[in-house]
């Protein structure tokens, strides 16, 4: 009972304090220039962390239904996926041509990077925090 | 008289001598100095293409995954330009004739602050323009660690 009490206060002070900071990284896979393959992780940041932000873009975005803040992201993946582009991406690409075919394979990761989301007067701030 | 002109004439060469020969320092061109130049700035520019597939939902879905992919073929150029690519090749004669050619080209980098500046869709074509301005200090703060 006190575990599960301990718990559930380490719970909700988590939640309480980490609650508007997120984990963003992103992989998609092209084969001959068509996406074979997407991985889009949102996830909030379970430990709390001090950092420098780097804003990355404005959007026209606004959270009128009042979701929570990770639903909304997940939501809206496609249209914040662009700020991360600037980010470090790591690619590799194999591209092997044979004498009547030929294959091309790409991958790229946008690596895990703690980001936070502020929403004011129908704009949404992301910001990246190093 | 004749002897204050000769005199004169004899100072005026001497100055001209010990200046001539005195040489006219540049300061010393530190290299680590030299990789903190902003002047040598150079864009790169590539154009990336990504084909709609055909299996979509809808024809927003068809064009969202075209971009994508066009994105990732140009952050692929980009990483031909900056870090070069890896070719293997592979060729079998026999009997005098070629019988097989297998070229495999491999690229492994880290792209940061790439900017798309262009984007168009046609004929289930996307093609974007990407552009990323490098220099040697550019290149030391993001990518040398």
């Amino acid at each position: 009972m006190a575990r599960t009490f301990c718990l559930l206060i380490l719970g909700t002070t988590q939640a309480l304090f980490c609650s508007d900071l997120f984990w963003f990284s992103y992989k998609i896979v092209t084969a001959n220039s068509i996406v074979i393959y997407e991985q889009k992780n949102i996830a909030p940041v379970m430990i709390p962390f001090e950092g420098k932000a780097q804003k990355l873009c404005t959007l026209p975005l606004s959270n009128t239904q009042n979701l929570p803040k990770e639903q909304f992201l997940r939501k809206h993946f496609d249209t914040i996926l662009p700020c991360f582009y600037q980010l470090s991406s790591h690619l590799l690409a194999w591209n092997e041509q044979h004498l009547k075919y030929g294959n091309d394979r790409i991958e790229l990761v946008i690596e895990p990077v703690r980001f936070t989301v502020d929403f004011k007067d129908e704009f949404a701030t992301i910001n990246a925090i190093r | 008289m004749n002897r204050w002109f000769v005199t004169l004439l004899a100072s005026l060469g001497l100055i001209l001598v010990i200046s001539g020969c005195s040489s006219k320092s540049e300061p010393a061109k530190d290299p680590k100095a030299a990789m903190y130049d902003f002047s040598n700035e150079k864009s790169f520019v590539v154009y990336g293409e990504g084909i709609a597939p055909k299996n979509t939902v809808s024809p927003a879905q068809a064009i969202a995954l075209a971009k994508r992919a066009a994105i990732t073929d140009g952050y692929r150029q980009l990483g031909e330009k900056l870090y070069g690519v890896k070719i293997n090749s592979t060729e079998t004669v026999q009997d005098a004739a070629l019988k097989d050619s297998r070229i495999t080209a491999q690229v492994s980098a880290l792209v940061k602050d790439a900017a798309i500046t262009d984007a168009t869709f046609r004929d289930g074509l996307y093609s974007i323009r990407m552009e990323i301005t490098m220099s040697a200090r550019r290149w030391h703060e993001l990518f040398a660690y």
